[in-house]
């Protein structure tokens, strides 16, 4: 491998970090160091090894390896044209070096941002990104601003006084059964080393577990974004939780509601699943979540929390062995249905009767006495 | 001694691991950069095993930091020995020893109890060890944001003591079998590799690493089938581990070839889980079966199509 300047990769290098960051990769200026640095160890001529030293350094989680494969590919076409380029390589590219230390700097503005401001930049980069991305992005606008204020209004105080309900239930107790040496001794310096007082602890006591799983699917569509926003509230109070939404299919979006705020939480998500507002296999979603997430997130002790209209186009037979499942490992299940709101609603739509007698809690979901009393039994279950 | 990729890929092969040149560019960038590696990856295809060969061809210590929930710094980094220090009170009490040289002594090395961070930190090897935080992913929120507190800087502080500061930085390798989302600052900080499940010609070439007696038949009928199993649905797919377990089984039942009434009597090395044993049955062993290459045919390149 001839003399590669570093300089010369470092700018698409970068271009490509963004790219990833703008997908949800956690870039951060100091991992694109790292990478242009672990550049200096490899083979840059060998694509294998060019890949997985980037692969290391961006990637944090499996599901991040294949959005890395794909724009892999396009970073690795530029890089061969940047190679081929290089046939006139003279001292006055010398002056490029400048530049990609400036992007670096951009990177690191970039990340401090508000991130409702990033929109401009990111776009930018995006172009030549497959198009129809932007077709998905589903206009929430038809609602009207002013039912947003009211029912934020109203539902913040609630949130607020759930999250002290919450929280003084997780007060440690004095009386543990361990002994804490640690702590005992510490006091005892304040008595001249004597030990006047036992300090005790007891076990950590494990906030309670949430996992939402959401319909999404077309017949939900109007309360949709309602319910997406109380969930979004609830996820503040009970942080060790699970948002999941489905129609056809099922998506994570826990990670999404993490990282970013309301408005654009709710714009990532309706870019990535791609099947929403579309029919319902609640069966078949369920059996997705029971055997690829209900084992590696710990479903024991937590409670789950269904939402849909029980609308369902696939197999009841299925949701009846799928619902059965996942009440042998859930400590509660809770349906929340939109349609229960109304007063003449009877359940007897074929995937709704097929769920019910694994149901502990069937509340409505789009008015504000449902969440509330959502919150009940969640508190009621908080240790 | 191992400065480039293919040394390393070549002596983990001598240790008797079978890497791709993925993990070992990864281990050669983490040495290079000083960067933690996280590993993540099914339970059982190998992640904990990539530290103890680390340290092996580094020809270096292994320190092991087992998580679990409730880990804490206490059993992490370091704890006084208070039954020591209390017995020494005593004596020192009955001998009337001068009370500053006594408070002086208790809180000396010798009544530290160091635990595995420390330990990784200040130790007396010649090279640095290599330090493996296994099943990360288990331990709970603020011990993580305690190891990253550690892993950025390599120094620990002891109020009695003072301040240790690493002489050499420990080979970090962190293992994750994802029961839980690892924290983002965490994951930032390490160099990040995903071990799958291994394509049939590697399973081939680990087992036969690692169990050189084995028949060839045997191998190549036995990591058929594991393929076979991992394309279908079970609660929890066997990895290399019980591709291993299961060989060795055969072979003390003195099987050099596969048929259904072994795979039934041996099922339990492959599935650790009722519901998983009664999903083979209805699956049906015979059709797994059905599938396996010939005795004679030695190559065994790619898994036949039933």
């Amino acid at each position: 491998m001839g003399g590669f300047r570093q300089g010369e990769i470092l700018s698409h290098l970068i271009l490509f970090a963004r790219r990833l960051k703008g997908k949800g990769l956690k870039i951060t200026p100091g991992r694109v160091m790292d990478a242009a640095r672990s550049l200096e160890f490899i083979d840059l001529s060998d694509r294998n090894d060019f890949s997985s030293a980037l692969k290391a350094n961006f990637t944090s989680c499996q599901e991040d390896l294949t959005i890395y494969e794909e724009l892999f590919e396009q970073f690795w076409v530029q890089i061969q044209e940047v190679l081929q380029k290089r046939a006139a390589p003279g001292p006055e590219e010398l002056g490029d070096e400048g530049a990609p230390g400036e992007e670096v700097l951009l990177l690191s503005e970039n990340e401090e941002e508000a991130p409702g401001e990033e929109g401009a930049e990111g776009e930018k980069l995006q172009v030549g990104y497959s198009p129809e991305e932007v077709l998905m992005v589903k206009d929430f606008s038809q609602y009207a601003p002013e039912d947003w204020k009211i029912i934020d209004q109203e539902f913040a105080p609630l949130l607020s006084q759930l999250a002290v309900r919450v929280s003084r239930r997780r007060e440690p107790s004095a009386k543990g059964r361990e002994m804490d040496f640690r702590r005992t001794f510490r006091q005892a310096v304040h008595y001249g080393g004597e030990v006047v007082e036992l300090v005790r602890r007891r076990r950590k006591i494990k906030p309670l577990k949430m996992i939402v799983i959401c319909d999404v699917s077309g017949s939900m569509d109007p309360s949709t974004r309602f319910i997406l926003r109380f969930i979004f509230g609830l996820r503040g109070v009970f942080r060790q939780s699970e948002i999941f939404v489905f129609s056809t299919r099922l998506t994570r979006i826990t990670d999404i509601l993490k990282r970013h705020r309301w408005a654009e939480a709710l714009m990532t998500i309706s870019r990535q699943v791609q099947d929403w507002s579309g029919g319902t296999k609640i069966g078949h979603c369920l059996k997705m979540f029971n055997e690829r997430y209900a084992r590696d997130l710990g479903i024991g002790g937590a409670a789950v929390i269904l939402i849909s209209d029980g609308w369902d186009r696939g197999d009841t037979e299925l949701l009846d062995f799928e619902m059965r499942r996942l009440k042998r490992g859930a400590r509660r299940i809770i349906w929340m249905n939109p349609l229960l709101g109304s007063a003449d609603y009877q359940p007897i739509c074929q995937g709704m009767r097929a769920a019910l007698p694994y149901v502990d809690d069937f509340l409505p979901a789009t008015n504000l006495k449902g969440w509330k009393a959502l919150g009940d039994v969640l508190v009621a279950l908080s240790p | 001694m191992l400065d480039t990729i293919e040394e390393i890929q070549s002596a983990m092969e001598r240790a008797k691991y079978i890497a791709d040149r993925a993990v070992a560019t990864v281990l050669h960038l983490s040495m290079k950069l000083g960067k933690p590696v996280l590993v993540e990856g099914e339970a059982g295809v190998g992640k904990t095993e990539i530290a103890k060969v680390l340290a092996q061809i580094l020809e270096t210590r292994l320190i092991r930091l087992q998580c679990y929930e409730g880990l804490d710094v206490g059993t992490a980094l370091y704890e006084w020995n208070y039954s020591k220090q209390i017995l020494w009170m005593k004596q020192a009490e009955i001998c009337q020893a001068p009370r500053e040289a006594v408070g002086k002594e208790i809180f000396s090395p010798e009544f530290l109890i160091r635990r595995p961070l420390l330990e990784a930190i200040q130790n007396d090897s010649e090279r640095p060890v290599v330090l493996l935080i296994d099943e990360i992913d288990r331990s709970d929120e603020e011990f993580e944001a305690f190891l990253l507190e550690v892993l950025s800087d390599f120094q620990i502080t002891i109020p009695e003591i003072g301040t240790i500061q690493a002489e050499q930085r420990p080979h970090v390798i962190l293992t994750s079998n994802r029961t839980r989302e690892l924290h983002d600052a965490l994951k930032r900080r390490c160099l990040y590799h995903w071990i799958d499940y291994p394509s049939l010609e590697k399973e081939r070439r680990i087992v036969l690493t690692k169990v050189p007696s084995v028949g060839m038949t045997l191998v190549n009928q036995v990591c058929c089938f594991m393929q076979r199993v991992r394309e279908r649905e079970f609660y929890k797919r066997p990895g290399i581990a019980e591709t291993l377990d299961w060989v060795m089984a055969l072979m003390a039942l003195g099987k050099e070839e596969l048929d259904e009434g072994a795979v039934r009597e041996t099922l339990g090395c492959i599935f650790k889980y009722h519901q998983d044993l009664k999903q083979m049955e209805e699956y049906g062993v015979e059709k797994f079966l059905s599938s396996l290459p010939p005795r004679d045919d030695l190559t065994c390149t790619q898994i036949p199509r039933a």
